[in-house]
């Protein structure tokens, strides 16, 4: 293992995290692939949703901190071709369970920095979809190999994700009139744009050298025992929670928790959703960024899943808000279980069984 | 990757030498496969993450094999029909 960088990327996402708070951004806001992408479909107009609008430059900066550090170390490329449609769907899905649990799993962790203990319950709805996710796997869940691009067109969509992140980051620095702002609530709240940008293309570099992914970590841990990702994510917890406990953020307990809800049985729900879909997907909503900035087209559909997933979960009330979980967003999970389930079993290769083949 | 490394004295040099090997393949299915009949044939195998030199993406399990049972298990893999990626290729 190497730690210096596993250490420097753990204190980069959990004291970045907190200090991107102390300097604006709403409470343990600092970096969430799953609340921030939502405020980004939103100032693309994807959402109605007025408070909760801002293309947030942190998690644009990991997909363009990612793609420049690829690149510079000569690890850019652009491939894909496994089954786009179904990460699509994956996306969505992953985002809809984030959004009724109000964070993605990264936000869970720092979350739970700060005291909010509803993020226990998300985690623990997280590796439960983990599990479950791994039992298709073992079963031979499968979604095919992703091939290198070798044509113009194809080549180039391994290069949109990082354009995208940079038109919108010279948009958002300089107000452009084409993308929403809002006036009030979490929207409006933010860090200054130079220092959301800077600590998202650092995290975002250490996060592709690092490779980290939360369920990636749960799930080789589940079936290996390899405790490498992991590790990153426990340095990570300590560094928020000596952030915050400095900073006066940490605040033990259930309620009144910053943007978080306490219907217990959805932010496990919500969660469970997420980690189902994040590990057939192969990778958290954080990693599918990540792999989106290094050209894998694959994480891109699964990341415009994503947005288009936020879009939906506003427009239809799906998203849960600080008073709860609405019947729809209810009704959006289970429908979500059903479809992210139904793919686990239809995507299996049909491997020989050991005592037939032997 | 301590543990994995052996060294050897050799015409009074000190060579490091790798002693496993590893194995890829295209799902989580397929390792797990291959564990199951590597274990029925008797030759030692540990599942691992797989190695993030190896694979651009992190999906995946490998098969981490001795130096000197790589061939043995390449041909009882390939005899029961694994899909294997890197045939036992070593990592540094």
């Amino acid at each position: 293992m190497n730690w210096p960088i596993l250490i420097l990327t753990g204190i980069v996402f959990g004291l970045g995290a907190v200090l991107l708070v102390r300097f604006g951004n709403p409470g343990n806001y600092g970096f969430c692939a799953a609340c921030h992408l939502r405020d980004i479909a939103g100032a693309l107009g994807l959402h109605n949703a007025n408070t909760l609008q801002y293309a947030r430059p942190e998690v644009l900066g990991w997909v363009l901190g990612a793609f420049s550090l690829a690149s510079l170390q000569g690890q850019f490329r652009a491939r894909g071709g496994s089954n786009p449609v179904v990460r699509f769907i994956l996306g969505m899905a992953m985002m809809i369970g984030a959004l009724v649990f109000l964070g993605c799993p990264l936000r869970a962790i720092l979350r739970l920095s700060a005291g909010d203990l509803n993020g226990l319950t998300g985690i623990a709805g997280f590796l439960s979809g983990i599990s479950i996710g791994i039992i298709f796997l073992k079963r031979g869940f499968n979604l095919g190999r992703a091939k290198l691009h070798t044509s113009g067109g194809a080549k180039f969509f391994g290069y949109l994700p990082a354009l995208a992140a940079l038109q919108l980051i010279i948009s958002v620095a300089f107000n452009a009139p084409y993308l929403n702002f809002s006036a009030k609530g979490p929207g409006s709240m933010h860090a200054p744009v130079w220092l959301s940008l800077a600590a998202g293309l650092v995290a975002g570099g250490l996060a592709w050298k690092t490779r980290m992914c939360l369920s990636g970590g749960f799930r080789d841990f589940l079936l290996v025992r390899d405790t490498y990702m992991l590790s990153v994510y426990a340095i990570l917890f300590v560094s928020a929670l000596a952030a915050n406990l400095h900073l006066g953020f940490f605040k033990l307990g259930f309620d009144k928790q910053p943007l978080a809800h306490t219907m217990h049985l959805w932010n496990f729900l919500g969660l469970f959703l997420t980690g189902i879909a994040a590990t057939l997907a192969g990778g958290c909503p954080l990693r599918q960024l990540v792999l989106a900035g290094e050209g894998n087209t694959d994480a891109a559909f699964c990341v415009l899943g994503m947005l288009v997933g936020a879009g939906i979960a506003h427009q239809l009330n799906i998203a849960a808000s600080p008073n709860g979980v609405l019947f729809n967003g209810q009704i959006a999970v289970l429908a979500g279980l059903i479809v992210t389930t139904a793919i686990g079993f239809i995507y299996r290769e049909q491997i020989t069984p050991i005592g037939k083949g032997a | 990757m301590d543990g994995k490394w052996r060294r050897i004295s050799h015409n009074r040099q000190q060579i490091i030498v790798m002693s496993t090997r590893i194995i890829t393949f295209p799902s989580v299915a397929h390792a797990f496969r291959a564990e199951a009949l590597l274990k029925q044939h008797r030759i030692n195998v540990r599942l691992v993450a797989i190695p993030r030199s190896l694979s651009a993406s992190c999906e995946g399990l490998a098969a981490e094999v001795d130096q000197a049972d790589i061939e043995t298990a390449l041909s009882v893999l390939e005899s029961h029909q694994v899909l294997m990626l890197y045939k036992g290729i070593t990592v540094s």
